[in-house]
């Protein structure tokens, strides 16, 4: 079967790395192949970056880059690695199986090339504008747009962070290239007069899955492109609707590949017929028919009545009965195979099954109403889907790959160690990733953290997916070198007289260090009508086991959503403290009564709390994400003309309750912290509310630290611009009637960081710009520090305030019953204009940002 | 004993179903207050796969 090349012509590098001299179908997937491994590549760079700045931050409290850079990392990682690599190399493999398993004479070849032309296009778009002028900006915030899933975020007039409008032309790009893929698709399948297999059910089960969640896409992004140019009105809450019509179908456009490539491998690498052919096509229909109508469960906490959310729950589950089927198909159809030769492709595969169940059952978690309450924007859900992504979809790519490339390239695989390397390397690197990701999520650490509590337990989490994250890297970098290898020096094998299973049996041999051997055919027939019953009795269960669920969680799933109808009724009975809530880019202004507060409410202890709150224009979107573990999650989505109705019972226990913006509005988003004050009883706490509240507050991430004055504190800002490295600053315990003095600290360095927003720092020469402006100010900094004094009746005033400089500078008082707020408490304005660079073209942002201010308790003497 | 297909199918369910237990025991010591939103799903999905991997094994082999 295989064989050393003789006396054979070498190829040319470039023809060796692209088979150009093979087939069409061939030549296609080695373009798309090595397109997509260079996009991986990038897009893998861009994850470390992100990892490397979350992980300095942790260790160090020093960024390695700057917020735009870190956003525009993270957005570029999921755009590089999603459809460059992932949706390219699906093209690619369904291309080669279409016209492998079809046995058709290809056609309309420019179809699919202007195809992937446009998808490679569409990568570069996505990055913005490249200015040639100053290198050191590519790559720079322009890109930092997150996602369409956040409209009206970029959109000028809407959004303080605009995006260049190469965005939306990024997204026609990649639209027009899958609409051609998915036409060449169908014609091919019009032109062949076999009868599809299953496998060819999925093939064509996920184009159609393409086709119809790109479409939708497109209306979403045309939509925003239109509010670009012209002045069309954006609904942002109907424009994320209809985005999710698409981002959750994109799931199963990312899964089903991986699915097609367990119904192709299972049974060929056990020698067995499919378990259940009927299972397998049904199945297929299923996943097209449910997972694209199932958009509102990504937008639980919006503002949908209750039943909606409910309903679309019930849908969800819809989504899960095809799964049920498959999985159970595919693992019995490799019962009773007693003998097997563990290839990388068989590791792979069985790696990728495993990784469904974790992945799939977190996946039903998350669209369970009670449970996303829980987890929602937390990085509990980057960790699913990187579960489904990692363990899931990669392992069953990486599967078909160990098959294809010798399939493709006509070589064996050159090294046996490198490719169980890559196996291994995938599957403990993988398992960490999520491991250390999910337990973030479940502390209430929210996605897109760049700023984030340096609680140690967090920390370790971040450090520790870095490192697993390098293991993953390695363990593709393994792959890459083993491919190259492969190409240039595997040993020949004739792939023209060979069947299927002989294909996949040798390239699955080469993985091997000793003898291989395919399973035996089986001998005996069974009773069909056992089989039939198990499959039925499995459907059957798990559909009752779903209502199940769906009913236990019906009491909980009632209240979940901003929803005026989503209220308990209670908290329209007074006595409730009634609070206004408006959301701007980025800062928090409350109203209470008739006192006005940014970034701070104050409430009573034990009261009802009912917030009405929207966004201002201007503010892309925000989230109220107060995650209160000894009692509730609050998280509510707020959007532009609506109002979210968030609701809880304050604390009975008095003192101060972190909260945060959930959800990206601009590279500086996590700077927007806020806190609730619960006023203590006469403003004092005891020594035993102290306490209580000291142990209360243990689990919640956004709650400050807190630090006892004994005379006096010392606050330091950080090259981040806050003080002592936390967002808000920490939660200072002072006595009743003692005198204390707060000491800020504020260097040239601090203030010289790209990523300190107190000047606009957008020169080359940091320093000497700070230094003029400082010459030219008498030395005076261009902020307050003040001291606000919050009465037990909780009327509010600025009892001292100070015009820094650098070094040290302090504030002195008496302490009286209340709660004080202390620091930088005004705004303070912020434009990112590097080179007078920032226009609509190239993108924007400006917003005003207050990140430099905490609070005092008072406690008796 | 040489693990089979099969086995390696069925130990990455049994890995799947304590993943989504540690889960849960996570998020509830974290704090009492997200028990009740969580516990009904997870018990749930736990004997789902209870009884997926027992009619598995209880169905004919794949002769």
């Amino acid at each position: 079967m295989a064989s050393t090349p003789q006396g054979a012509r070498k190829p040319n590098l470039l023809t060796a790395i692209f088979q150009w001299d093979k087939d069409w179908a061939s030549r296609v997937f080695m373009v798309t192949l090595v397109f997509a491994v260079v996009w991986y590549i990038v897009g893998a760079a861009d994850a470390m970056l992100v990892r490397l700045q979350e992980s300095s931050l942790g260790l160090l409290g020093e960024p390695i880059t700057t917020p735009w850079s870190y956003y525009a990392g993270l957005t570029l990682h999921a755009e590089r690695d999603l459809f460059g690599f992932a949706q390219q190399l699906e093209m690619g493999i369904f291309v080669f199986l279409t016209i492998r398993l079809l046995g058709v004479e290809p056609r309309a070849k420019w179809l699919m090339w202007t195809s992937i032309i446009l998808i490679n296009a569409s990568i570069f778009l996505f990055e913005g504008p490249v200015i040639l002028s100053h290198l050191s900006f590519i790559d720079s915030y322009f890109a930092a747009t997150g996602w369409d899933s956040l409209s009206p975020l970029g959109v000028p007039g809407y959004s303080g962070y605009g995006v260049s409008p190469l965005w939306w032309w990024g997204w026609l790009a990649l639209e027009a290239s899958t609409f051609l893929w998915g036409a060449w698709t169908f014609y091919m399948v019009a032109k062949s007069h076999k009868k599809l297999n299953y496998v060819m059910y999925y093939v064509l089960g996920t184009v159609i899955l393409y086709v119809m969640g790109y479409a939708v896409l497109a209306v979403a992004t045309n939509w925003e492109m239109l509010a670009y140019y012209i002045p069309v009105n954006i609904n942002s809450l109907y424009d994320q609707f209809i985005f999710w019509f698409y981002g959750h179908s994109i799931v199963y456009m990312l899964f089903l590949p991986a699915v097609t490539a367990l119904y192709f491998l299972v049974p060929t690498l056990v020698n067995r017929e499919i378990y259940s052919d009927r299972l397998a096509k049904v199945s297929a229909i299923l996943y097209v028919a449910f997972s694209n109508i199932v958009p509102i469960h990504h937008l639980y906490n919006a503002v949908f009545p209750y039943w909606v959310n409910i309903l679309q729950e019930v849908m969800t589950y819809g989504v899960v009965v095809p799964s049920m089927m498959t999985f159970f198909n595919l693992w019995a159809t490799a019962k009773g195979v007693k003998q097997i030769t563990w290839s990388v492709p068989a590791a792979f595969t069985a790696m990728s099954f495993a990784g469904a169940i974790a992945a799939g059952v977190t996946g039903v978690a998350n669209a369970t109403v009670s449970f996303d309450s829980v987890i929602h924007n937390s990085m509990w859900v980057p960790a699913h889907f990187h579960a489904m992504i990692m363990l899931m979809i990669a392992p069953g790519a990486y599967a078909l790959l160990y098959i294809l490339v010798p399939w493709v390239t006509g070589r064996l695989w050159y090294s046996v160690r490198l490719a169980w390397a890559h196996f291994w390397l995938t599957l403990v690197g993988s398992v960490g990733v999520v491991m250390f990701f999910s337990d973030e999520g479940i502390s209430g650490i929210l996605r897109r953290s760049m700023i984030y509590p340096r609680i140690s337990s967090i920390v370790v989490d971040e450090v520790g997916a870095t490192i697993f994250a390098v293991i993953v890297g390695l363990g593709a970098l393994a792959l890459v070198l083993n491919t190259l290898q492969t190409i240039f020096r595997g040993r020949t094998l004739d792939t023209s007289k060979l069947g299927v299973l002989e294909l996949v049996s040798a390239a699955a041999a080469s993985t091997v260090s000793g003898p291989y051997s395919t399973p035996e055919p089986p001998k005996l027939k069974v009773d069909h009508r056992l089989k039939l019953r198990a499959e039925y009795t499995w459907v059957a269960v798990g559909v009752l086991l779903l209502a199940l669920t769906a009913v236990s969680t019906l009491p909980e799933a009632v209240y979940v959503g901003g929803a005026i109808i989503n209220v308990p009724k209670a908290y329209f009975d007074p006595p409730v403290e009634n609070v206004t809530l408006l959301a701007h880019q980025y800062y928090w202004n409350f109203t209470v009564g008739n006192t006005s507060t940014l970034d701070f409410f104050v409430v009573n202890p034990g009261e009802k709390v009912l917030i009405r709150g929207t966004v201002a224009k201007g503010n892309g979107l925000a989230n109220f994400y107060m995650p209160l573990f000894s009692d509730r999650v609050v998280d509510y989505q707020l959007y532009q003309e609506y109002y979210s109705y968030i609701w809880f019972t304050a604390p009975t226990q008095p003192g101060v309750y972190g909260f945060m913006n959930g959800e990206y509005n601009g590279p500086f988003y996590t700077y927007m912290g806020g806190e609730m004050l619960v006023m203590p009883p006469g403003g004092v706490l005891s020594s035993t509310q102290l306490e209580s509240y000291l142990r209360s507050t243990s689990s919640d991430p956004y709650t400050p630290p807190v630090e006892l004055i004994q005379g006096g504190v010392s606050l330091t800002m950080s090259t981040l611009g806050n003080w002592n490295n936390t967002v808000p600053a920490p939660t200072l315990i002072a006595s009743e009637g003692s005198e204390v003095n707060l000491s800020f600290e504020v260097s040239l360095s601090a203030l010289t960081s790209y990523s300190n927003y107190v000047f606009n720092l957008t020169q080359v020469n940091t320093t000497k710009t700070v230094e003029a402006y400082l010459t030219e100010h008498g030395g005076r900094l261009p902020f307050s520090i003040e001291l606000l004094h919050i009465n037990p009746q909780g009327e509010t005033s600025i009892v001292q305030s100070i015009t820094p400089t650098l070094g040290t500078n302090t504030l002195s008082f008496r302490v009286e019953p209340g709660i004080y707020v202390y620091g930088v408490i005004q705004p303070i304005a912020y434009e990112f204009n590097p080179y007078g660079l920032s226009n609509q073209f190239n993108g924007y942002d400006q917003g005003y940002i207050t990140a430099l201010w905490g609070a005092v308790l008072v406690t008796q003497p | 004993m040489k693990l089979s297909m099969f086995g390696a199918m069925g130990l990455g369910v049994l890995l799947a179903a304590l993943f989504l237990a540690w889960e849960e025991v996570d998020l509830t010591l974290h704090g009492v207050g997200t028990f009740g939103d969580t516990v009904w799903f997870t018990l749930f999905s736990l004997l789902a796969i209870a009884i997926f991997s027992i009619l598995v094994l209880r169905s004919p082999d794949n002769e």
